[in-house]
């Protein structure tokens, strides 16, 4: 492991508890493990506080996903690195990864010494995708060379869109973001308007078609 | 865009999207062809920005990845001479520079894509992919400060 004589630091984020405990102890002879979280703001808040080196982060997290919390984390601090664990083998969610700028892409399958492998390469400033996933990147790109066309919402709306997907009603999303009702109402309705949605289940499958929430 | 007349849809296969490499290193040009290889048409390889001139005009191909230094002309340079001839192949460079001034003036010559050779693996094709659909695709460490 890349070594100035101290050993990364590294933040773990997943919501299944179960995980983190296991990552935490694998990782422990390698890395020093300063914190785990399980949800997206809770990442949020305090990555800035303990600037670690790496992060390792589910994407699917409830509240605030792993990709929104991962992007923000990069505009905060360029510097800290993000390795992305996730069960969903879907080849776009991994180029928005990297395309927030993502050290390392892994399946929850791989095995453990890719794990190594990506904190590896990240370190030095590298980057690595797992196998599979980079084989599914290359035949999603034969299939479609020029990509999908992306909606452009702001951070806020994605968040709104987040938490409206998963249930969350109007008062409930306000509550979490501190905002009042009417303005995740405005925000609702306004997406809705952009995005030419008709109706909540719409904006669900927008949501889920956009890697807002992942199943 | 320039060469590929690609046909759309429904069971026709695609002709594939035909790019030429920018290297004065054989070996990073043998690595970048072949990470290419199996997605794209990698139609030529050249050393230096001469050679570039002479071959872009030549095979007229979809996409240029290019190395930013390289002897007789620049990375850069060579983009913007191809601008200014109407050369429409998608650019994207592909350098060790890390410095956001490089990255201006190379965006500032019109290209879509710069790519660190560290993340040569993740961002050379999603940056390739970009520049085909007409976005703009900078390497993580680098975007925020480029931009600003």
């Amino acid at each position: 492991m890349a070594n100035t004589g101290k050993l990364p630091r590294v933040i773990l984020a997943d919501d299944h508890t179960i995980l983190t405990e296991a990552f935490r102890k694998i990782l422990e002879t390698h890395c020093e493990v300063v914190a785990s979280v399980s949800d997206g703001h809770a990442l949020l808040e305090i990555a800035p506080a303990l600037r670690p080196d790496i992060v390792v982060l589910d994407i699917a997290m409830p509240l605030l996903n792993g990709l929104e919390a991962g992007r923000r984390i990069k505009e905060l601090i360029p510097a800290i690195k993000l390795i992305f664990l996730t069960m969903n083998e879907d080849p776009d969610l991994a180029v928005e990864a990297i395309r927030i700028g993502a050290s390392g892409y892994l399946l929850k399958k791989s095995a453990v010494s890719e794990l190594f492998k990506a904190i590896q390469a990240a370190l030095r400033g590298k980057s690595y995708v797992t196998p599979q996933v980079a084989k599914g990147m290359e035949d999603a790109f034969i299939k479609d060379p020029e990509g999908k066309k992306h909606y452009s919402l702001t951070a806020r709306q994605r968040e709104v869109v987040q938490l409206l997907a998963e249930g969350k009603s109007m008062k409930e999303a306000a509550d979490i973001l501190n905002v009042a009702t009417r303005t995740i109402a405005f925000h609702k309705y306004r997406i809705m308007e952009d995005l030419k949605l008709k109706n909540t289940a719409e904006l669900i499958q927008f949501a889920m078609k956009n890697r807002i929430v992942v199943p | 865009m320039a060469g590929a007349g690609r046909e759309s849809s429904q069971g026709k296969t695609l002709a594939r999207v035909r790019i030429l490499l920018a290297d004065d290193h054989p070996d990073m040009l043998a690595v970048v062809a072949h990470l290419l290889g199996a997605i794209f048409d990698v139609v030529g390889m050249v050393g230096d920005g001469d050679s570039l001139l002479d071959a872009a005009a030549d095979l007229q191909p979809d996409v240029l990845v290019l190395d930013i230094s390289m002897p007789h002309l620049t990375g850069i340079e060579a983009a913007r001479r191809l601008k200014k001839c109407g050369n429409t192949a998608r650019i994207v460079f592909l350098t060790v520079h890390e410095d956001p001034d490089f990255v201006r003036a190379s965006l500032a010559t019109g290209a879509f894509g710069y790519v660190v050779k560290p993340r040569v693996g993740t961002d050379l094709v999603v940056a390739i992919r970009e520049a085909l659909a007409g976005r703009i695709f900078i390497s993580p460490p680098l975007s925020k400060e480029s931009l600003s």
